[in-house]
């Protein structure tokens, strides 16, 4: 060790030593276990048949979101508008979800998309390929692996995206600067700089290709309190608000038609997510509204409140309506988990679940049919979710 | 009834899931101070150290019976508090909501010949990304291997190394010159 080896070692002993010890009541404790629990299954309506949407025509809305501190809807039905008498266009009702329990599922086909076993492995955070090269995400930086072997590489990186027909792919350097790889390059270019802290990327749209227009759709923390915002950074470099009304901080996702899907409000034990577009809103705060699928004809959404490495909610949403077509929950003893969920096509998702100690890829139709595309096999421990599927991974 | 590999609390029999809290409270007991300690480093803020050590052993506790049976409890249990506190979700948010303290910050005792390079340290150290400063913190305090701090992590070896590196980096750029002697020399 160095001076400043010691000097460290001595500092944090220091600080940590004297840091006075508040003592935690096992009540405490469980109670707040009980409450991360009972959550879950709030979140996802057990027992509540509530209407969980309320669409209101684009015009007469005049919401605003907020990242509250307050207390947001749990149970209670959602509107998405604070205007004095919104009228809603529909009411959509969410029945009673049903188990999250992939034990004894029936195997069908494998994936139709490509995945990866070993990501925990290897520390694969990402990957997509974008004509014949590969771009993976190796935890902080992306490489580039062409056709022909070789390599391109490491950028720094805090994730990645490709956009939907899989001819570019962009990340979004530690700096905030986005960052875009077409194929045949000779070196990544600089789409432009989001200016936030802590950027991601959510999402890569449109036409990359030398004179198209395509965008990059980037999350994270704006000025000195880093404020959570969004912003779209377009091939011309330029940057804008993602969402003009500033109803979503938070995008998750955007459509082929252009609507948007993400976190409007959050406070320390629940969101609501909204999606935006210039004919319809609707609300939920019953999940986290992560990505469409490839027409933008549903929503595949997860828990309200991420804490942690698995979710114990999922569903999926008709776009159009606001309402889910099917959801699952979590229930103790029971249950799978999942870490991330992808689009195998337009009615079949993919999730990587964890049951029972092992880990397996089930496919869930739009109507909640679920099967396994890869059985279950021990892989790892819940901590270490060995699946990655080709493309953008979510929830984040 | 045996409860399953993956049972909750709410589904063991009253007499096995009081022994069950007996054993989780005991642990709790032992390793809260700890963990508490671990957790401030971490955040660099009481409220949310708190806050955080709540959260992870509570997740524990959920988990219990898994893990016990593992014998890797203390293991899970870091792993919960550096994951949750790196959290994505977490990121962002949480710095808009001003999670200042009303009771002042503790005051550190400092070595005699301490002359306030701790208290710029620790303040660099403040400024590093969370991943950079979980690092730093698992590694010169927690005293893990480096194998150790990437199991923790779920990154690799290199992985450790690297940000490692970066990190101490960091902060040979902003410290003063008397705790570097490499600047010095060149």
């Amino acid at each position: 060790m160095n001076d400043l080896d010691d000097e460290l070692s001595r500092t944090l002993r220091g600080r940590a030593d004297t840091f006075p010890h508040t003592p935690l009541a096992f009540d405490d404790v469980r109670g707040k276990a009980v409450s991360i629990r009972r959550r879950r299954r709030i979140a996802s309506g057990l027992g509540v048949a509530a209407a969980i949407a309320v669409i209101v025509p684009t015009a007469m809305i005049a919401t605003k979101g907020t990242n509250s501190d307050g207390p947001l809807p749990v149970t209670q039905p959602t509107t998405v508008s604070d205007t004095a008498d919104p009228t809603p266009t529909s009411t959509p009702v969410m029945g009673k979800p049903h188990a999250l329990d992939v034990r004894d599922l029936p195997t069908g086909a494998p994936p139709q998309i490509a995945y990866v076993d070993d990501a925990a492995a290897t520390n694969t955070r990402a990957y997509v390929v974008v004509g014949t090269d590969t771009v993976k995400q190796i935890g902080e930086t992306v490489a580039i692996t062409r056709d022909d072997g070789t390599t391109l590489g490491p950028f720094p990186a805090s994730t990645l995206a490709r956009n939907a027909d899989a001819t570019a792919a962009a990340w979004v350097d530690l700096d905030g600067q986005v960052m875009l790889w077409r194929p045949g390059a000779q070196k990544p270019v600089a789409l432009g700089s989001s200016g936030l802290q802590g950027a991601l990327i959510q999402a890569l749209t449109g036409d990359c290709s030398d004179g198209g227009q395509c965008s990059a759709w980037v999350s994270g923390g704006k000025g000195s309190e880093a404020v959570s915002t969004s912003v779209r950074v377009d091939q011309d470099g330029t940057v804008r608000p993602a969402d003009p009304s500033d109803t979503v901080l938070l995008v998750k996702d955007v459509s082929p038609s252009g609507q948007l899907i993400g976190v409007s409000e959050r406070n320390d034990y629940n969101s609501c997510s909204s999606l935006v577009s210039s004919a319809t809103q609707w609300k939920t705060c019953k999940h986290t509204l992560d990505a469409f699928s490839p027409s933008g004809a549903y929503v595949a959404a997860s828990d309200p409140f991420h804490s942690g490495n698995l979710n114990g909610n999922i569903a999926i949403y008709d776009a159009a309506s606001g309402k889910a077509t099917t959801y699952r929950i979590a229930n103790a003893g029971d249950s799978a988990y999942y870490s991330y969920f992808a689009w195998e096509d337009d009615s079949h998702l993919l999730f990587a679940a964890n049951q029972d100690g092992k880990w397996s890829i089930v496919r869930m139709g739009v109507d909640g049919s679920m099967e396994f595309a890869v059985p279950p096999a021990e892989l790892g421990d819940e901590l270490s979710n060995p699946f990655m599927f080709e493309g953008n991974n979510t929830p984040l | 009834m045996t409860a399953s590999p993956t049972a909750e609390p709410g589904t063991l029999m009253p007499d096995k899931r009081a022994t069950r809290d007996a054993d989780f409270a005991a642990y709790l007991q032992a390793r809260q101070a700890s963990v508490l300690r671990t957790a401030y480093l971490l955040t660099g803020d009481r409220h949310t150290a708190e806050d955080l050590v709540q959260t992870a052993f509570a997740k524990l506790y959920l988990a219990w019976d898994r893990v016990r049976d593992q014998g890797s409890i203390d293991g899970y249990l870091r792993r919960i508090l550096v994951n949750e506190n790196n959290s994505l979700w977490r990121r962002g948010w949480k710095k808009r909501e001003h999670a200042t303290d009303e009771v002042p910050e503790p005051t550190p005792v400092l070595d005699a010949y301490d002359d306030g390079r701790s208290a710029a340290l620790w303040d660099l150290v403040q400024t590093l990304p969370k991943k950079a400063r979980a690092v730093l913190v698992l590694r010169y305090y927690e005293e893990l291997s480096e194998a150790e701090t990437a199991e923790v992590l779920g990154v690799s070896v290199g992985t450790v190394k690297s940000q490692t590196s970066r990190a101490l980096a960091a902060l040979r750029e902003r410290t003063p010159a008397d705790l570097n002697p490499q600047e010095e020399d060149r």
